[in-house]
């Protein structure tokens, strides 16, 4: 069929009209449609974080798998913080002996705190599979911190990727408590 | 084309333009549970209820193992002898040790359990405490309820 040559630029003035109303619809949808999911996505992950704390509890209820340790009988992480914090301010007579197994030392001069060393590292790392985890123990009473143990470079990540969870758990003497935080990036 | 054509054609696409800008608007408000909520909200209240009772569980399991390691301490010279003997002195060790330690758990669950709520018994090497009384954590969205029972080796 053959068209005038006012039909044919009227085609294509359709055509231009349908192609930049196409391309409008794709960027709006688009750009929407984006900061939608990140909206959604930024709240679940930081929610989700706290779901992490069963992680914390089943570390704590796990026995810390060391030669060393395993001498003095098994123990689990609970029983291992317990025994840090009967070391904190004073090395205690009763539980000075988590001192010689290379997994922590007296920080003597610096602080009244014991330190863990790369030895006790690799254990929690081991349990644990974070990219990068920090350990902290408080005093209930006192928040004052007993102990802390990290592998190195938490502190670079972006505040929103770190999961923070903590737990209260008894020491033998009835009234003492310790809250133990963890800091964890996946 | 003509003039009737091009307002209709012209009117569509703005009805189009506009339609796709006000589903986008409002497609972010629509949300499982209203405005507040999104997708897994409600699921990860629920799983972090049961992190909770976890938590208290947890101090639970170590009080009454603290409590049991205390008694066999104060037992220490008849320790040998325990299974067949001293069934009676370790229980009483034991029920001293953990009521103590009771009240501690007491007030930093805002809880109120009892060592009376407890059936405590020896068994084979372990102790073992059955509750009757259930603890329980309410949220917006569910009433869970646990009972704090354990049961301890030595």
């Amino acid at each position: 069929m053959k068209t005038k040559k006012g039909q044919v630029e009227d085609m294509f003035g359709d055509f231009i009209i349908a192609v930049i109303l196409i391309i409008a619809a794709i960027m709006i949808i688009s750009v929407k449609a984006d900061s939608h999911q990140t909206d959604v996505s930024e709240i679940i992950a930081s929610d989700k974080s706290s779901l992490r704390g069963i992680d914390l509890l089943t570390l704590l209820r796990m026995p810390v798998e060391h030669p060393f340790l395993d001498k003095h009988g098994s123990i689990t992480f609970a029983e291992f913080f317990e025994l840090v914090a009967k070391n904190y301010p004073e090395i205690s007579l009763e539980a000075g002996w988590l001192m010689d197994g290379n997994l922590v030392e007296d920080e003597i001069g610096v602080s009244d705190k014991i330190v863990c060393l790369s030895e006790l590292r690799e254990l929690f790392s081991k349990r644990l599979g974070y990219s990068r985890w920090h350990f902290k123990a408080y005093d209930k009473e006192s928040m004052e911190m007993i102990f802390e143990c990290n592998n190195i470079g938490l502190l670079y990540y972006p505040e929103g990727e770190v999961t923070y969870v903590n737990t209260t758990i008894p020491l033998s003497q009835p009234g003492k408590n310790i809250i133990i935080e963890m800091e964890a990036v996946a | 084309m003509n003039r009737k054509a091009a307002g209709i054609l012209a009117l569509s696409a703005i009805g189009f333009i506009v339609a796709v800008m006000l589903f986008y608007s409002y497609a972010d408000k629509q949300r499982p549970g209203g405005e507040t909520r999104y997708l897994g909200a409600t699921e990860v209240n629920i799983f972090n209820t049961y992190i909770g009772t976890e938590k208290q569980l947890l101090y639970i399991d170590l009080i009454a193992e603290q409590s049991l390691n205390k008694a066999l301490e104060e037992l220490a010279p008849k320790k040998e002898e325990l299974a067949e003997r001293y069934q009676d002195e370790l229980l009483a060790g034991f029920r001293k040790n953990f009521e103590k330690r009771l009240s501690d758990f007491n007030n930093i669950y805002n809880s109120n359990l009892l060592i009376e709520d407890y059936e405590l018994s020896v068994g084979e090497n372990s102790v073992k405490g059955i509750s009757e009384k259930e603890l329980n954590i309410t949220t917006e969205y569910i009433d869970y309820r646990f009972k704090p029972g354990f049961r301890i080796f030595y």
